[in-house]
């Protein structure tokens, strides 16, 4: 397991989760000094799972469930390699969409999408099964198709 | 970092090689002293997780010796060790890096880095049958230093060194002992005098003693024999 | 709108500034000890590709001649000798798979982080995969030129191959020398058995005799496996020793 990768990827869900830039490195380097402090040489599935734990504790743990918040100026900010109006519009639109999804919808979206983290270490995150991870994600794909879709007309 | 055998066992047929050896090894350097025969290295394959102990364990920080993780992290370098007849010392490190697991950049750069810090810069392109038992042995602790372990066992790792390169072997051993566990193990008391930080003696498959090195005091020679000479 | 849409235009939304104090918190780990950077590690495709360089340039071009040679005596069709060579493309897997501990390399590599059990079925898997080949070519290739079915050719080829590999694995298991010659000689016995076969017993190379052929090709191969894994346990205790 490549730790400066994951140091990126865990400031990232850090980031959405508590929308502070210095909260989230803060708490990235606390989830590291935590995770080597007691890290055993399982297989990378389970040193993954431990990692992310520690880093959802340490959220709930001193700030009370913020939201992830995907924040529509920056989403503008972003350069893009289309520079087309219709690539704005959809990002604002797929915003829109994620903003009406619960939590726990957006975290499993972040974690599997953008983290590239394992199903079966999603699953053991959540306590489901791995058959109930790729029917969940299959939902939330669906809702925000359908919600995207659906303002488009 | 802990490196900890509980009462490790070995026996070949009627002799007991390692007798109920029960010890921990931390960062720094530990020396291993015992003649020949005492069993230091059948200690030594016991530890490196090869040889299997009759009864008793080893591990190192929950990992079990003798995995692939725990292979990543060693660094070994056998009493008597041969190489394939066509390599040049260079081919030898490369070759030891692929099954090592690094990967071909890395290997490069490891390979030119560690014949720079053995004093093997000159010869390392001549074919490894050319070389002198003392170049053949700082290749050999080379390879050891390949994957950047963090436990380094060596196994009489000064025989055929000349009293110039011993002095540089100690200093190499004194800088990467800060870092990692480094056992050494040696029949000669005089190679571990200023680099070893802790001690173990051994005599016929059982630890005689073990503990600092500033328990030795200043002659360690003699220390070493008062220690053997008595049977508990 | 698809879902791949969906998840690109999430991760561009997702990217968030460079973490900035990344360098200096790993540095920091690093300078107290408490993390090795250590190189990163090659996966086992790598792996047995960087052995197939290390495996000899004489052992490929041995096999090539050896094959020809089949291909040759097959052509001048001298009855059923040309299978009494196959015995020899035996003597190379043999030999590369001795290797380590021909030379002392045995204690080094077992230390390593791939072994020296994936050394020797690196060595066993890419020479035998390549000679094996080559023999199913020689054999469609001579097939035209016997009166036997594809079958037949194939199994009078295959056999004394895999009969030699598998004495030969368990002599040199039962026998740790520090050279060969025990199971090149014994390909070459081998060898020798199966061209003195078709004379003494030629009845053998009948149409009836197959099944029986096909059966000990059957054991033979399962034979070999477990004899080749039981090889590299024991050399794998044998260096210790």
């Amino acid at each position: 397991m490549n730790l400066e990768e994951q140091y990126d990827r865990i400031y990232k869900y850090l980031y959405f989760r508590l929308h502070d830039q210095h909260t989230a490195e803060d708490l990235t380097q606390e989830t590291f000094l935590r995770f080597i402090g007691s890290r055993t040489y399982q297989d990378e599935n389970r040193q993954l799972q431990y990692l992310y734990t520690i880093a959802r504790n340490l959220c709930s743990q001193y700030y009370r469930d913020k939201m992830i918040v995907f924040n529509i100026d920056e989403a503008l900010d972003i350069p893009q390699l289309e520079e087309s109006e219709q690539s704005l519009l959809e990002r604002i639109s797929l915003i829109d969409a994620l903003q009406k999804l619960s939590l726990e919808e957006r975290e499993m979206l972040l974690l599997r999408y953008v983290n590239d983290v394992p199903v079966p270490v999603i699953s053991r995150l959540y306590h489901i099964s791995r058959f109930a991870v790729y029917r969940r994600l299959k939902g939330i794909l669906k809702k925000v198709k359908e919600e995207m879709e659906g303002e488009n007309g | 970092m802990e490196l900890i055998a509980d009462r490790i066992t070995k026996q070949y047929k009627n002799k007991i090689a390692v007798d109920r050896m029960s010890f921990t090894l931390t960062k720094g350097v530990t020396g291993l002293l015992g003649a020949n025969g005492a069993g230091k290295t059948t200690l030594m394959r016991l530890l490196c997780g090869v040889l299997a102990p009759d009864s008793g364990t080893v591990s190192c920080d929950g990992m079990s010796v003798g995995t692939e993780e725990y292979r990543d992290i060693l660094g070994y370098l056998p009493q008597d060790f041969g190489f394939y007849p066509e390599f040049s010392g260079k081919d030898f490190l490369l070759y030891m890096s692929a099954v090592k697991g690094l990967t071909k950049k890395d290997a490069i750069q490891k390979t030119k880095e560690l014949i720079e810090l053995v004093g093997l810069g000159d010869s390392a392109g001549k074919k490894v049958r050319t070389y002198s038992g003392g170049m053949r042995q700082r290749l050999g602790i080379a390879q050891a230093l390949l994957n950047d372990p963090q436990i380094l066992i060596m196994d009489e790792p000064t025989a055929g060194l000349d009293p110039q390169e011993r002095i540089r072997f100690r200093e190499l051993i004194s800088g990467l002992g800060k870092n990692k566990i480094v056992l050494l193990s040696t029949h000669i008391v005089s190679d571990l005098e200023h680099i070893a930080d802790r001690l173990m003696i051994m005599k016929d498959g059982q630890l005689r003693w073990q503990g600092n090195r500033s328990a030795g005091g200043e002659d360690l020679e003699a220390f070493y024999i008062s220690q053997i000479g008595e049977k508990r | 709108m698809d879902n791949d849409r969906i998840i690109k235009l999430l991760k561009e939304i997702c990217s968030t500034p460079e973490p900035e104090e990344k360098k200096a918190f790993f540095q920091g780990l690093e300078d107290q000890g408490l993390i090795s950077r250590r190189p990163v590690v090659i996966n086992h495709g790598d792996f047995l590709l960087r052995q197939f360089f290390y495996v000899g340039k004489w052992i490929w071009l041995l096999s090539a001649v050896l094959l020809l040679c089949i291909m040759g005596i097959c052509y001048g069709n001298t009855g059923n000798y040309p299978f009494a060579l196959t015995p020899l493309l035996a003597v190379e897997i043999l030999v590369e798979t001795g290797r380590s501990s021909r030379w002392k390399m045995a204690e080094l590599e077992y230390t390593a982080r791939f072994s020296l059990r994936s050394v020797m079925l690196a060595r066993i898997f890419l020479v035998g995969i390549v000679e094996t080949a080559g023999l199913l070519v020689v054999i469609w290739v001579v097939r035209p030129w016997f009166s036997y079915s594809l079958i037949r050719v194939f199994l009078y080829m295959m056999v004394p191959y895999l009969a030699a590999s598998l004495l030969g694995s368990v002599y040199e298991r039962k026998n740790r020398s520090d050279n060969n010659w025990g199971s090149i000689i014994i390909c070459f016995l081998s060898s020798g058995l199966f061209a003195a076969a078709p004379y003494y017993l030629s009845s053998l190379y009948e149409e009836r005799f197959t099944v029986i052929w096909t059966v000990v090709f059957i054991l033979l191969v399962f034979s070999l496996v477990v004899s080749m894994r039981r090889w590299i346990c024991e050399l794998e205790e044998a260096v210790w020793n």
